[in-house]
């Protein structure tokens, strides 16, 4: 790939976005991390990333309303980002799933190491 | 001929006879004086006396043989009518004169009798039929009557609404299979159905509750959520079951939406989890070439423990999952081998720091299973970490599968301690654990617990086999994929399956 694919990290546990992006940037992404909710979903909107890491608990706005506004066609046309749920809330089942549905892929956090996470991501076809 | 026609001409002859034999009595008796030469005076005074006596008696008989069909008809009227002293039913063929009349009026009254009876017994029923149903309606529950071929016989008002229908579907939905009807979930294998077909078999009356029962649409996701009773007769005519429903969707689906406190624990503890084994990656990486050999195996070992400790918290939200009969497994086609190797390696560090090294032995002719990944795994993982706790001084732990009698078998083994027999029936108990305060092992009795609830919802068994000294050796068993059993009836997300078995309250419909 010529150019670096970017990449928004929404995460707002400083550590975790710290690791992720200094993993990511080595693998070769440009990182962004952005905290809060609203101001995520604003910057998602601009359609400059090829990956978004969403995180679900989230200041000023869920992750899951997030994501279902980033996927209603009615009122998002539809973006070129792929969205990776990164979470620690272990939903029930039936709500995960749903989650599942909207996204390209669901991960729980404190399951895999930011080395693991870059491994999914390059296997993830952009 | 009418046969009142044929009763009077019948009378008449008779009596036109009667009274020809009484003339003939006369006449010879009139000859016969006259013969002896009595006085005209005393055979006129025989004769009137003769013909007083016959004429009595002749009365008499005209009398009794006229009134007896009467007196049969009479007895039968006696008898169905309500009197509390009923009379026998007429033996009508002994009758000779009237028999005719008799039977043709006591046929009318028999059929008026019974016309009387049945209305009134309709009427009745029509009342009892219509008191049911002002009741059932007056009931502020959703109350479904169903029949010994499961159609719904009756719903009531609230059972409409319950259903978001209206009062004009009555008559649809009342002809139809009740379990179309109610299209239920059950938190165990304890459904409906199961409690029907074995009352059925084996008492007369039951009855029955359960807690948090599921109304689901056709992509099984619930409508309601509630509790329900039900009641069964044999003896009940028609009706054979009937269930009652406490719709409590506005508490249950609160507490579903609403992060439980378990969940939100879970979710606090792990992320300085995924921090800490994040910055423990970054120093192993690069770091670790520089570090002495021991500080490297101090690197390995709190990798190891993060890891651990990550394990172990998804524990605890499973084992409340199990609790809250809200651990429910999703059943698809997976590479048993594949899954295994990824655990192993995932374990394999762990194992190493603790200085046992884990040898995987898995025949690739091992048949595809019907499992839920991240369940599987979680199994694997528990009785592997156990086998590492209780190893001892042995360094070797086996993972194997094969196929026993129809399923996948996989055996952890491991040549360390060993549990004493004693201990071994309370082993897959909740928070059991007592042996190991014997050495310093670290533990909290959820593991094996929540594994056996586990293979339990996959369907298989667990069980294991231990010598004290020997090491022990904990087996599982679990479903080799079939596209007839798990692809049929299967949504395109798999069989859902909940701790305790199956929860569809499906197989009879299905079939």
């Amino acid at each position: 790939m010529d150019k670096k694919p970017n990449l928004l990290c929404i995460e707002d546990e400083n550590f975790i976005g710290e690791l992720y992006t200094r993993a990511l940037t080595h693998a070769g992404y440009d990182v962004k991390v952005i905290a809060d909710g609203e101001a995520a979903l604003a910057e998602s909107l601009t359609n400059a990333y090829d990956i978004i890491l969403l995180d679900i608990m989230l200041p000023s706005m869920s992750g899951v309303e997030i994501l279902r506004r980033l996927k209603d066609q009615s009122q998002t046309p539809p973006l070129k980002a792929k969205i990776i749920i990164t979470t620690n809330l272990d939903q029930e089942e039936s709500t995960r799933e749903k989650i599942e549905k909207m996204a390209d892929g669901y991960l729980v956090k404190a399951e895999i190491t930011p080395r693991e996470l870059v491994a999914y991501l390059q296997q993830i076809k952009l | 001929m009418d046969t009142y026609k044929v009763l009077t001409n019948k009378a008449v002859a008779r009596i036109f006879w009667l009274y020809s034999a009484n003339a003939f009595v006369i006449i010879g008796l009139w000859l016969a004086l006259a013969y002896y030469g009595v006085s005209s005076t005393i055979s006129l005074a025989v004769m009137l006396s003769v013909l007083l006596v016959l004429l009595l008696l002749s009365s008499y008989w005209v009398v009794n043989f006229t009134m007896k069909p009467l007196a049969y008809v009479r007895q039968g009227i006696l008898h169905v009518s309500s009197n509390t002293s009923r009379l026998s039913a007429p033996q009508v063929e002994e009758l000779q004169f009237g028999r005719e009349l008799a039977t043709q009026l006591l046929g009318n009254v028999y059929t008026m009798a019974a016309q009387t009876t049945h209305t009134t017994r309709q009427q009745q029923a029509t009342t009892e039929v219509a008191y049911d149903q002002t009741f059932l309606n007056a009931l502020p529950t959703p109350v479904f009557t169903v029949t010994g071929s499961g159609v719904l016989h009756y719903i009531n008002d609230a059972g409409l609404l319950f259903l978001g229908q209206p009062i004009t579907a009555r008559a649809e939905l009342q002809n139809k299979n009740i379990y179309d009807v109610l299209n239920l979930t059950f938190p165990n294998e304890a459904t409906y159905e199961t409690w029907l077909q074995n009352a059925r078999s084996k008492v007369l009356k039951a009855t029955i509750s359960w807690e948090r029962v599921r109304l689901v649409d056709a992509n099984n996701t619930p409508i309601k959520q509630f509790d329900m009773a039900a009641s069964y007769s044999k003896a009940g005519g028609e009706i054979e079951s009937i269930i009652t429903i406490f719709d409590h969707s506005d508490l249950y689906n609160k507490d579903d939406q609403e992060i439980s406190f378990v969940a939100m624990a879970v979710h606090e503890l792990r992320t300085p989890l995924t921090v800490m084994r994040g910055y423990i990656e970054v120093f192993e990486d690069e770091l670790g070439p520089t570090l002495s050999p021991e500080l490297k195996d101090f690197m390995h070992k709190m990798n190891a423990s993060a890891q651990q400790l990550t394990a172990f918290v998804s524990n605890i939200l499973n084992v409340a999952r199990v609790e809250e009969n809200q651990l429910l497994l999703t059943l698809q086609k997976h590479n048993l081998k594949e899954i295994m190797v990824s655990a192993v390696s995932d374990l394999q560090l762990r194992a190493a720091v603790h200085g046992k090294h884990i040898e995987l032995s898995v025949p690739d002719t091992i048949p595809d299973v019907a499992v839920d990944r991240i369940s599987l795994h979680e199994v694997i993982n528990n009785l592997v970490d156990n086998a590492i706790k209780y190893s001892d001084k042995s360094d070797k732990i086996i993972i194997s599968a094969h196929t026993e009698s129809g399923m996948v078998q996989i055996d952890v083994q491991d040549f360390g301690l060993g549990i004493p027999d004693s201990v071994v029936p309370k082993l897959f108990d909740k928070f059991y654990r007592s042996h190991r305060s014997k050495v310093q092992i670290g533990g909290t009795g959820l593991g094996l617990y929540l594994c056996k609830a586990i293979v339990t919802a996959l369907g298989g068994n667990i069980w294991v086999h231990t010598k004290e000294g020997a090491g022990s050796t904990f087996s599982f068993t679990i479903e080799p994929y079939s596209e007839d059993k798990h692809a049929a009836g299967a949504s395109q997300d798999g069989i859902m399956r909940g701790a305790h078995g199956w929860i569809k309250n499906h197989s009879m419909y299905r079939r």
